[in-house]
């Protein structure tokens, strides 16, 4: 309890940390909002004026306060380019989108690399193994958005599974969306899973040697309870802890990609709202996926202190 | 007759030699004997002890028989070798830390073996089986120990667990591969009492692999001594001890029994002095807002070691032996006291011969690597002047010697005559320290703590991962490297023998209390 406890003061402090860089580093930027509003043209006074309606021209310690103030109760200000709409309509109304890609991609990732990863541990040939490797070399060599074109060409020009563009959003048809979701998906989860099912079969080859095994044998086990009863619940310990950096990979991964399949999630929100200068949703969707990510790697931790019992304090 | 092994041999197979480690090997075994089996690593025994399991690795290829209760298990298959192990033949390693799985509570690892030949057991009775056993192999608060994961208990109490493990089934055979090695001395002692009496109890067989003919002759009455794939020698345990007839047993004997060395009287001046010495380290506040606390290794050292001496520094694991000799090195600053040291190049012999050498580089390399660094100018020429590179040249150290760094040929030269230091063929140059021995390998550590002339050592456990045979050489080449360079030594062992032949003097550590 007292290790969870440490934890989540030091999650406290991330958080806050991540949220003063993120206004910070917007707040340095020569270009400042009230030139993107108005444009290059605008007269000085104007500019002046908008500043002062904006709170623009307070000193950076008190625009903070009063963005985090408003972010912790859930208000990130108003759009600039929507004018009038509030950023947390914007993100809200995409957020689900995102959410069930990245738990697609994730489940796809762990359904898939486990199962492919014991297989291919158990390969013991040399053209197997050879095989296998180039394979996953080749998967994880491929960037998502690339991945990306090439399901759409096969799938949506040639094969026609999807209508390109043709979304529904999981509030009004879950089930559409989803069947539209699983091919970026597919594109975000690939790499993924190359790496994980890697990651998978050097632990399980390195476990194989261990000295516990020799002495399982030496009980008298079978070698299908050598491997599940034993191999396989330590070899998945380690990737316990790579999943925390495979879902932080999918986040980041889904905004390029829903670019490609014209999802409009977070990840296109954020693309657009950077080329309009858009500063109160860039900073909103930013914290918003540090959270994401930093929770998630926190529940990591404890995760793996629940199964390792050498970590537990 | 329990065990009758006729003609076994054994040979390993890899893509570009065949390796015959045992050579034809036959002995026999009485039910309730308890029967040792000696001889160094590369002597064959650890690979008869794996093929009497049936757990030999894949490569591995075997003839002849090994019939046990009459049936032989050189054919059987997998399948029916699986209900043997564990029932009628067990196991206890070497490493009771690795041999359990670090993940499961130990009392399950213990249940799983009696799960596996008897399903019909109930939870209840398999629990209930086990804390007797762990009683009858004298582990304290057996409740408690039911669930501990296996880093939570010491050594000796893991030892025991495994012996509970392996005594579940009642097997007719128990075979101990090293079990005491990985152990301190003290407990070393319980762990073959306890084997003793469970043999007395149960009429268990025991065999016990070893490379300590201490141990053996402690536990067994009769022994093999194993050299070179073969039997060398077989029969009553006190009998060989004290009429060995084969030369390779004589060593092994000769190697225990050696005398210690005299005591000499030093008139030089200090090489490293260490005044007041208390070292501890502070330990994370466990609570929010508490404060450091400190824990104490060691308090109030003081000795000195002059030059051209040997320093003992023994002491029981946990008394601080390795953290002086990292506090000495300036690697651990935690300490009140003074530490003077006249060598400012102090170098350093550790216990694992294999993890100081870079196995991707070749010998040659990686002893040359420490002699590129040398900026001193002083330093150098001592280099030179120990090597005697103007010699072995033919140059003139006035005019051809750059005085600021060593060329590549004259690196070459140190390196070569480094190697014939310690007693090493000059071919090593181009050899990778996974083809090297244990012995070589350590030959090849001392070679690179001196290769830059330095004239202090510290020497942490150099001889404890060795054979005893080979400890013998090594310890041997220590001391004339040492006579012939005028070395000043700290020498770290847990071994009484060993440090009462090394050292002049002896320094005993006492663990600090809190």
């Amino acid at each position: 309890m007292r290790y969870i406890l440490k934890k989540l003061l030091t999650l406290i402090v991330a958080l806050l940390l991540i949220s003063i860089v993120v206004f910070l580093a917007f707040s340095v930027l020569p270009a400042d909002a009230s030139i993107a509003k108005l444009g290059q043209n605008a007269t000085p006074e104007r500019i002046a004026a908008l500043r002062a309606e904006m709170g623009l021209d307070q000193p950076v310690l008190v625009q903070y306060f009063r963005w985090i103030s408003g972010a912790v109760r859930g208000d990130f200000g108003t759009s600039y380019q929507y004018t009038g709409t509030r950023v947390v309509d914007l993100v809200g109304g995409r957020i689900g989108t995102s959410a069930v890609l990245s738990l697609i991609s994730l489940v796809m990732v762990v359904v898939i690399s486990i199962p492919v990863g014991i297989f291919a541990a158990k390969r013991r040939s040399a053209p197997g193994r050879a095989a296998m490797t180039t394979v996953i070399h080749i998967t994880m060599g491929v960037p998502s958005f690339f991945l990306g074109l090439l399901i759409t060409y096969l799938f949506s020009l040639v094969l026609r599974w999807f209508t390109i563009g043709k979304y529904s959003s999981p509030a009004e048809d879950l089930a559409a969306s989803i069947s539209y979701l699983v091919f970026p998906a597919i594109a975000i989860s690939l790499p993924k899973i190359a790496m994980t099912v890697k990651f998978l079969v050097s632990s399980i080859r390195s476990e194989l040697h261990k000295d516990y095994v020799r002495t399982a044998y030496a009980k008298g086990c079978s070698r299908n309870r050598v491997f599940y009863g034993h191999v396989l619940k330590n070899s998945l310990v380690p990737v316990i802890t790579f999943m925390g950096i495979i879902i932080a990979e999918i986040v980041a991964g889904s905004i390029v990609v829903e670019k490609v399949f014209s999802v409009p999630g977070i990840g296109m929100l954020l693309v657009t709202a950077i080329t309009n200068r858009d500063y109160p949703v860039v900073e909103a969707v930013v914290l918003l996926i540090a959270v994401v990510v930093i929770v998630i790697n926190f529940l990591v931790d404890v995760i793996y202190q629940i199964i390792d019992p050498r970590v537990r304090l | 007759m329990l065990l009758q092994v006729n003609d076994l041999k054994v040979e390993y197979h890899t893509k570009t030699k065949i390796s015959y480690a045992v050579k034809g090997v036959s002995f026999r075994m009485e039910k309730g004997d308890i029967l040792g089996i000696v001889g160094e690593s590369g002597s064959g025994k650890s690979t008869m002890g794996l093929a009497l399991m049936m757990q030999l690795p894949q490569t591995a290829r075997f003839t002849g028989s090994v019939l046990f209760k009459d049936r032989d298990l050189v054919p059987m298959t997998f399948e029916e070798l699986r209900k043997i192990k564990g029932r009628e033949i067990s196991t206890v390693f070497q490493e009771p830390m690795t041999s359990l799985n670090p993940l499961v509570r130990v009392g399950k690892q213990v249940e799983e073996i009696l799960k596996i030949h008897d399903r019909s057991l109930t939870r209840e009775v398999r629990k209930d089986k086990v804390l007797r056993m762990f009683r009858n192999v004298e582990l304290q608060n057996p409740e408690e120990v039911y669930g501990k994961y296996p880093h939570e208990l010491s050594g000796g109490m893991q030892q025991r667990v495994m012996i509970a493990m392996a005594l579940m089934n009642h097997p007719d055979l128990l075979i101990a591969d090293e079990p005491t090695t990985a152990l301190d001395a003290d407990v070393q002692t319980q762990i073959l009492d306890l084997l003793k009496s469970i043999n007395e109890r149960y009429g268990t067989s025991i065999i016990l692999i070893s490379h300590d003919l201490r141990v053996v002759r402690q536990l067994c009455r009769k022994t093999l001594v194993m050299y070179q794939g073969m039997i060398v020698e077989q029969g009553d345990v006190e009998q060989i001890f004290e009429h060995p007839q084969h030369e390779y047993t004589k060593g092994l004997i000769s190697a225990l029994t050696k005398g210690e060395k005299e005591s000499e009287d030093y008139e030089t001046d200090a090489m490293l002095q260490v005044k007041d010495l208390t070292l501890y380290y502070n330990i994370k506040p466990e609570k929010l807002g508490q404060h450091r606390t400190r824990k104490y290794i060691c308090r109030d050292m003081n000795f000195t070691v002059h030059t051209g001496e040997i320093v003992g520094l023994v002491g029981p694991s946990g008394s601080g032996k390795s953290s002086i000799s990292r506090a000495i090195l300036g690697l651990h600053r935690d300490y009140t006291g003074q530490i003077l040291l006249k060598e400012p190049n102090p170098q350093m012999i550790f216990q694992d011969s294999a993890s100081s050498l870079n196995p991707g580089r070749k010998i040659g390399w990686i002893l040359e690597e420490p002699l590129k660094n040398l900026k001193d100018r002083e330093q150098i020429a001592h280099v030179r002047k120990l090597s005697r590179v103007a010699e072995l040249l033919g140059t003139d150290p006035a005019k051809e010697m750059p005085p600021d760094r060593l060329t590549a040929r004259e690196r070459k030269a140190i390196v070569r005559d480094m190697l014939t230091r310690v007693e090493l063929p000059g071919e090593f140059i181009s050899r990778y320290p996974d083809e090297l021995s244990g012995g070589q390998k350590q030959r090849v550590n001392i070679a690179l703590a001196l290769i830059a002339g330095s004239g202090f050592v510290i020497a942490d456990e150099p001889v404890s991962a060795l054979d005893v045979t080979i400890q013998g050489q090594i310890l041997e080449l220590l001391l004339h490297l040492q006579k012939e360079l005028n070395l000043s030594m700290l020498f770290i062992s847990h071994d009484k023998a060993v440090v009462d032949r090394m050292c002049d003097k002896v320094v005993q550590l006492i663990p600090a209390g809190d």
